[in-house]
């Protein structure tokens, strides 16, 4: 049980701020509750008592997303659910669609925030990998004299390892900016224990982006989380992609440029040939979601229908 | 602190009230508003019990803090039926009887709900998605996916068959799918389970458990705890003032640990203040000095000289070594002409119940001392705990409440030993509600099983000799393990004639948790064995899988392997019908999957890919098939009804009562499979009123006859012959009453569905009437049945013996996928045939046979209570991993009546035994498959996927498909 003190609910980013700065010692932000709540219960943390606990979900300034320029901005309070709710979101992030029908389950996506999941720095997080490939980018808020500090990190050096981020005890995350990808195929791949609630053993994020005539890839942006203490990009593969033919020989290829990245202490094998199968897996779908589709998966799809 | 000032409308009702800061809003809705049809499954956002509307959006309230919900409009499942009027969605799982313990339920019906309320047009595959937050343990999902479609398609007016009950056709209640009486109330979230009830002055109870696997207690020192204000008492074993001890068969395990833990999480001693927290805080001033002793988790090391001793009267640490002997299997060894030997292991696997332990004890005005609980057994609970509170027997008292899902979970008394002294030591009602956590650590698990398994075979497929030696870790008590051992050793090889069979089960103690009762009581390992054997075998001679269970099974006049002589034997049937429904194309298990033209027939469900509400329609294919194979495997069973290898017995009152209604007070356990139902389906049938008509009584040792436990798939064929035989007096008496008023020969009355005649003539009058007749003659028409079944006990060298007098037979077939990227195995279709030997409600027996199959496949695929040092790290939903609605398979299920000759009703039972062939038949599927034989249990990705590596070679189509992508 997660018992506090005191519940505050301030309804502005300063308020808030101003009530983190003069909180006592132990003192938590707290959003969806989703990782919080059951972190103090037996077998984790056991009973937890906080001083104080800062309810930041109504604080109106962190609400919704925005577009700006060739990026869109997703508020703190942004939950997993508005992926699949809302049309632009899904157009112009395509991988988080996917993302969001795997995460957890309808009830607890509607609570958990994206902001949140990135905090808790889980290596398992299937928010940290998708926004790693979208190249997210952290936007925290602090107080200082009175007034308000801000500053931006990159997805890629705020998750530092297992529940630790760049983040410091007087900041709030304000919201992740992130490409806007509009026209590019999304998908995410995901294998735990089971279908739904599932957290994940290995999972994929996977954007495309063809050539116009079809033929080649222009952009390809691969992130895997699961496979080590924070989500890595798969820098190799999709080098070696851009610019490459459509074809599933050159995926087969970039299948096989996984060297050292499963750095997981268990199930290392398991993973590095999950990692080698994702890849093709993925790029397949995403490609798939734009309405390409390789001649060899036609047939193999018949083959196996 | 600081308080909470909550402003919130409640289902309508504006609601302004105080709530601790830290409150969630489970906590306010159930403890301030005394809403508790949202149920605390798990607390942790893994189970779905706990789901409410929150501004219309569906939240799992034991996740939200009640600060969030404050200023919103909440709707809980009480707000569904309007003015009494259940719902679409409600009345669709009345329909469909998509409701069995109930417990998952209320939240089942919000998730459903919402489920409408965002597309009322989802198709199944959606409706799956949107419930997949929720876990139901009993029903395995099917109906339940049914009753959301029967209410779409009755909301959207294009319902087309509207789900009916059948008596109307058929004369008869029997034999009809009759709904569940206990439907309304559990729909509706207004039944009251013992963590829902409330006693006025009641005290909270909270156990402190030992962290320790195996140490002696040196000093236990409660005296600062009982000075904090708000505790009413502590209890230790100090406290119990009789003989110490319980367990199903030795009684072996003190109410709270005596001198010596012997697995973590034991309870070593109790508090009871006035609120949980209190309590909680007392728990940590308590002092209890350990001095650890030397532990073991293996039950092989705990076999050996020298092991650390657990219990003093079993100084070899055996609880149980059954023993069976028939014929000479060295000799037919020698002579084989093929010989397959395997080791095959199990893991522990958790009930899961959606309802946690709980309960209430009091001392009543008559210095009765009852405790109300969700009991599998209080017959045997009450005799217990006379013993350890050394009472009169007729001094206490059991209740059973509302069971929320037992699966032999609930047969040991592990709490309610502690509520009943604290209730004596308080003079104050005591609650105890436990936590998953605390469920999941201190309460027992199925026996993980270890067999090496040695068959003799000759060439045309005839098994000659067995050889099966299976040591089960029974944990640190004995609990069931005694008969889990014994019932493994009976059905060890299978319903087949085998002339020379040599069994050995044994029952280990060491200080893991304690391994009990679970469905199927150890017929699950021994025959997911057998099961493997025989597919193996198979393989090796070319044979058929059918073919080679035909050409050894049980026929009429066989021996079974502890020498009992089988009258009807219905094997045959139940192999056919499983072959038929399925389409079986016939051949040899050689990994014929990738070309068998039986499969993707509409038995099966979709491939689950998720999304469903996202993705264009051409594309659902395609996802779903790349670098995935299927396959089909199938297992045939056996088991049997009743208690085993003894006497068993049970006993049932009844009235026929004014206005033609109907009484029936037995102690029968309804623990979710809808006993209650059956029964007056029954007591209409012998009584001539409507199921409607019948009142069954309460299970409570003070008020009804003795029915004893819930469990050995014995309550239709015990309770339910029972009852009728009861019913049977009570009509007796009746119609003789009748018969003189009419001045007819008693022969010829009749009655059906709240009539009664005198045949060939013109005398018909309602029941109604017809008692009123009785009475005013002087008479009441009441009865009382007992019936017996006869089981004789096993020799204690050879095992001979006749254990049971009805025998039922199932066989399932599984069609598999598995994925070569990530080694995950999806079960798409079940085809299962049970024998039941006779259906008294057509849809309860299906239910039974989803619930079990889901239960098998968990067993297969997912479930693994995991320990470190008797510690376990699944103590929890989130890893102890259960199977969601988006992880079941279509299930198809043929039911196959071969009556009992020996009982009135001829029904036999399907509670256990549609558990039994689901995972060796999963297995053998994703042999047929890929070809890697899965021998431990269970089938995880990486276990699939490591085997599947190891079997690649440069040509094998796992690695061209990987290539290929
Ligand atoms: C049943 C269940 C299933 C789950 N399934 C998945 C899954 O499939 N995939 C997955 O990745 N995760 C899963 N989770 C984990 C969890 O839901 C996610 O990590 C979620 O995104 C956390 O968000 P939240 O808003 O609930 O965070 P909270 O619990 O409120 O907070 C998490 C952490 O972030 C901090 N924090 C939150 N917001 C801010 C902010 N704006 N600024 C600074 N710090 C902040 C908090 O102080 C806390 O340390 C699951 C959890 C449950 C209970
Ligand atoms: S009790 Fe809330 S999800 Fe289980
Ligand atoms: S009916 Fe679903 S858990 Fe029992």
């Amino acid at each position: 049980m997660l018992y506090c003190e005191k519940y505050e609910m301030p309804e502005s980013l300063e308020c808030a701020l101003e009530l983190l700065a003069h909180a006592p010692e132990g003192s938590r932000l707290i959003a969806g509750g989703t990782d919080l709540l059951p972190w103090a219960r037996e077998g984790r943390a056991g009973d937890v008592a906080l001083p104080m606990l800062v309810d930041i979900t109504r604080v109106s300034e962190l609400d919704g997303f925005e577009p700006e320029g060739e990026k869109i901005r997703l508020g703190a309070n942004l939950v997993f659910q508005k992926f699949l709710e809302e049309k632009s979101l899904g157009n112009s992030l395509p991988c988080m669609p996917f993302c969001a029908v795997w995460f957890a389950d309808d009830q607890i996506r509607e609570q958990a925030t994206l902001v949140g999941n990135l905090v808790n720095a889980s290596p398992a997080a299937d928010g940290t990998s998708a926004m790693l490939a979208l190249n997210g980018i952290v936007e925290t808020a602090r107080l200082d004299g009175g007034k308000v500090f801000r500053r931006q990190v990159s997805v890629d050096e705020f998750v530092m390892g297992p529940g630790r981020t760049a983040l410091n005890s007087d900041e709030i995350v304000t919201g992740v900016l992130c490409d806007d990808l509009q026209g590019y195929g999304g998908a995410f791949e995901k294998v735990g224990h089971r279908r739904s609630l599932a957290i994940s053993t290995v999972c994929a994020a996977c954007l495309v982006k063809p050539s116009e005539d079809g033929r080649t890839f222009d952009d390809v942006r691969l992130a895997m989380a699961g496979i080590g203490p924070t989500p890595v990009r798969l820098i190799r593969s999709e080098m070696f992609l851009k610019g490459n033919e459509i074809s599933a020989r050159a995926i087969a290829s970039a299948s096989e440029m996984t060297a050292g990245l499963v750095k997981s202490r268990t199930r290392k094998e398991y993973r590095s040939h999950v990692v080698k199968g994702f890849i093709g897996r993925a790029i397949a779908n995403a490609l798939e979601n734009l309405g390409i589709r390789l001649p060899e998966m036609e047939r193999e799809d018949r083959a196996y229908a | 602190m600081r308080n909470l000032e909550m402003n919130l409308t409640v289902n309508g009702r504006k609601v302004s009230k105080l709530a601790k800061p830290h409150a969630r809003l489970i906590d306010f809705l159930r403890d301030e508003l005394n809403l508790t049809g949202t149920k605390e499954g798990c607390g942790a956002g893994e189970c779905g019990t706990c789901s409410v509307f929150l501004d219309g959006r569906l939240v799992k309230s034991c996740l939200l803090p009640a600060a969030k919900a404050n200023g919103s409009e909440i709707e809980t499942v009480e707000s569904l039926a309007k003015a009494g009027r259940l719902s679409a969605l409600q009345k669709g799982f009345y329909e469909t009887g998509a409701s069995q313990c109930g417990y998952c339920i209320p939240g089942m019906v919000m998730a459903a709900t919402a489920t409408l309320r965002e597309n009322p047009n989802a198709g199944l595959e959606e409706i799956k998605e949107r419930l997949g937050g929720n876990i139901c343990r009993c029903t395995g999902y099917s109906k339940i996916f049914e009753a959301v479609e029967i209410a779409r398609d009755s909301l959207n007016c294009s319902l087309q068959n509207p789900v009916d009950e059948g008596f109307f056709s058929s004369g008869s209640f029997i034999g009809t799918s009759v709904r569940r009486m206990d439907a309304p109330s559990k729909v509706s979230g207004r039944l009251k389970y013992a963590g829902d009830m409330i006693y006025p002055d009641m005290l909270h109870m909270q156990v402190l458990r030992s962290q320790h696997a195996h140490a002696r207690i040196t000093s236990i020192d409660t005296s600062e705890a009982e000075r904090i204000p708000g505790v009413a008492c502590v209890i230790t074993a100090e406290d119990v003032p009789g003989k110490d001890g319980f367990g199903v068969f030795v009684h072996d395990q003190p109410v709270m640990a005596r001198g010596v833990v012997r697995y973590v999480g034991e309870a070593v001693a109790a508090v009871a203040a006035e609120d949980i927290d209190t309590a909680k805080s007392a728990l940590e001033r308590i002092a209890v000095a350990y001095e650890p002793l030397p532990a073991v988790f293996n039950p092989q090391e705990a076999m050996q000289a020298g092991a650390p001793v657990i219990h003093d009267y079993a100084p070899d640490n055996i609880v149980k070594h059954i023993p069976v002997r028939k014929g000479d299997t060295k000799r037919e060894f020698s002579r084989a002409d093929l010989i397959v030997e395997e080791t095959f292991r199990t893991q522990p696997v958790e009930h899961a119940y959606l309802e946690p332990e709980a309960g209430i004890a009091n001392v009543d005005y008559d210095d009765v001392v009852t405790v109300i609980s969700p009991s599998q057994n209080i017959t045997h609970h009450r005799h217990m705990l006379a013993k350890i509170i050394d009472k009169p027997i007729n001094k206490v008292r059991f209740i059973m409440s509302p069971v929320g899902g037992g699966f032999g979970g609930k047969e040991d008394m592990i709490y309610q030993g502690m509520l009943a002294l604290a209730a004596m030591k308080s003079d104050r009602p005591v609650r105890l509600v436990y936590t998953r956590e605390e469920s999941i650590v201190s309460t027992a698990k199925r026996h993980p099983a270890t067999i090496q398994y040695r068959m003799a075979l000759n060439s045309t497929g005839k098994v000659t000799a067995a050889e099966f030696r299976m040591v089960s870790d029974g944990g640190a008590y004995g609990m069931s393990t005694e008969g889990v051992m014994r019932k493994a050793a009976i059905l060890s090889c299978g319903p087949y004639d085998i002339p020379n069979v040599k069994v050995d089960t044994i029952g280990v103690y060491t200080n893991n948790t304690p391994s009990g009762a679970f469905r199927t009581f150890g017929a699950m390992q021994a025959q997911f064995a057998t099961e493997s054997m025989l597919d193996i075998a198979a393989g090796r001679l070319g044979l058929d899988p059918f073919e080679i269970r035909r050409r050894n099974m049980m026929r009429e006049g066989s021996l079974t392997h502890t020498r009992q002589k089988l009258g009807t034997v219905s094997i045959d049937r139940v192999l056919d019908a499983a072959e038929r429904s399925s389409h079986w194309e016939y051949g040899a298990p050689t990994v014929r999957g990738p070309t068998r033209k039986d499969l993707g027939t509409d038995g099966n469900r979709l491939p689950c890919t998720l999304g469903a509400r996202i993705r264009r329609g051409d594309q659902f294919k395609s996802g779903a098939s790349r670098s995935k194979v299927r396959g089909r495997g199938m297992a045939a069973s056996w088991y049997g009804i009743a208690r085993t290898a003894t006497i068993d017995r049970a006993g049932a009152w009844v009235e026929l009562d004014d206005g033609g209604t109907a009484k029936v007070v037995t102690g029968v356990t309804e623990i979710g499979e809808g006993i209650l139902t059956l029964l007056a389906q029954i007591a209409a049938d012998e009584l001539g009123v409507r199921p409607q008509d019948v009142t069954i009584g309460d299970n409570d040792t003070a008020r009804s006859p003795e029915a004893a436990h819930a469990g050995a798939t014995r309550q239709t064929y015990m309770i339910g012959n029972s009852v009728a035989l009861a019913c049977r007096e009570a009509r007796s008496r009746l119609d003789a009453e009748i018969a003189d008023h009419w001045n007819v020969p008693v022969e010829i009355v009749e009655a059906f569905n709240g009539e009664i005649w005198a045949k060939g003539t013109n005398f018909k009058t309602t029941m109604e009437d017809a008692v009123d007749i009785a009475k005013r003659r002087g008479i009441v028409p009441v009865g009382s049945g007992t019936f017996t079944a006869k089981g004789t006990g096993l020799d204690p060298v050879d095992g001979s013996g006749s254990p049971w007098q009805a025998y039922v037979y199932g066989c399932q077939v599984a069609e598999v996928e598995v994925d070569l990227v990530t080694g995950e195995v999806q079960v798409l279709g079940i085809w299962a045939a049970h024998d039941v030997g006779r259906a008294i409600n057509p849809r309860g027996i299906e239910g039974q046979i989803e619930g079990g199959v889901v239960q098998g496949l968990g067993q297969a695929l997912m479930e693994h209570y995991k320990q470190v040092e008797g510690r376990t790290s699944t103590s929890g939903f989130a890893k102890y991993i259960l199977p969601t609605s988006l992880d079941v398979p279509k299930i198809n299920s043929t039911i196959i009546e071969d009556r009992d000759p020996l009982s009135p009703l001829g029904a036999k039972g399907i509670g256990e035994p549609s558990l039994v062939p689901t995972a060796p038949a999963i297995i053998n599927g994703i042999y047929d498959a890929v070809g890697i034989r899965i021998t431990s249990l269970p089938a995880t990705p990486e276990k699939v996927l490591e085997a599947l590596i190891e079997r690649r070679d440069p040509e094998s189509r796992m690695h061209l498909a990987i290539a290929a992508e």
